[in-house]
């Protein structure tokens, strides 16, 4: 494997990592986060 | 998540209506499938790599905002910054997840997460509005992520492989615009949320200067502030009709 592709490897295996983290977020602690309760109601709108 | 315990999700009844569900947004989805693998081919990047990206990256405006940090050689810390700042909204949208899986193991809660999109998000909202785990929920997400992953991965990997054959002036992505769009107009449920799309759309496009897409996080921000006012305005109001018509009473 040269130089060019390990770099495109790489790139795509941090890249996984980022999707599977971004996505996961909230769900990887144990724990609850506390969140105030405006907070949580204007989420909704997020989308 | 096992491919057994797959196999049993799909028994399920909800399992077929997560499949169901997700029918109408397929057709978006796979164009803008098609629009990614043919971009990353045509910016240079070799096949299998993009056979690769597709499957293990399976985020979609991430990839494209990438593309073209990988063909110069960017340092991959700007690409992997760069693919953060894209996905940001998701972890905005994993809170929300958070109240309907957050009970099941952790390994199931990473599968579910890495799976879900903005598409499956959307359709599961309307299915289940209220945020309390149930039973069925989990083999209706499947089904539903089954969909949407097969609705991306196989266009999107025949476009990597037709990348030569098929011309870019089809304006495949505004076909995923069109389905996205879709997607929106079904969301509008009430007065607050139509005020809050208006400043959340105007705010995007004010801010569309600034770079990495943080544009979509201010119309973010804007549109949660503007549907708590809103909400707070209509509580109000509601208030103000109440105490006139108890003082109309009193004064009979």
């Amino acid at each position: 494997m040269n130089g060019d592709s390990l770099y495109g490897f790489v790139a795509v295996l941090g890249l996984t990592v980022v999707t599977l983290v971004a996505r996961a977020f909230f769900m990887i602690p144990e724990r609850e986060l506390p969140m105030p309760d405006w907070l949580k109601r204007g989420l909704k709108y997020a989308p | 998540m096992t491919l057994f315990r797959l196999a049993a999700q799909t028994r399920d009844p909800a399992f077929r209506e997560g499949v169901r569900d997700l029918f109408g947004t397929a057709l978006g989805v796979s164009a803008w499938g098609l629009v990614t693998g043919v971009a990353m081919v045509k910016s240079g990047m070799s096949v299998w790599l993009a056979v690769f990206m597709s499957l293990a990256v399976y985020a979609g405006s991430a990839q494209l905002s990438i593309i073209p940090l990988l063909a110069v050689g960017a340092p991959l810390w700007v690409v992997w910054l760069t693919a953060s700042c894209v996905n940001l909204r998701f972890v905005i949208f994993s809170s929300m997840w958070r109240a309907y899986f957050q009970a099941l193991p952790l390994r199931q809660r990473l599968a579910i997460g890495y799976f879900s999109g903005d598409v499956i998000f959307v359709a599961f909202m309307q299915r289940y509005p209220r945020p309390e785990p149930a039973p069925d929920q989990v083999p209706y997400f499947w089904g539903a992520a089954l969909l949407n992953w097969l609705a991306w991965q196989i266009p999107s990997i025949a476009g990597i492989f037709l990348a030569d054959a098929v011309p870019l002036e089809w304006g495949l992505g505004f076909a995923g615009v069109l389905a996205l769009l879709g997607v929106l107009l079904s969301l509008l449920q009430d007065r607050a949320t139509w005020v809050a799309t208006g400043v959340a759309a105007s705010a995007a496009l004010a801010a569309y200067a600034i770079p990495l897409k943080l544009n979509i996080l201010v119309a973010i921000a804007a549109a949660v502030a503007a549907g708590l006012g809103m909400e707070s305005a209509q509580r109000h109001a509601r208030q103000q009709a109440l105490r006139r018509r108890a003082h109309k009473g009193d004064g009979q």
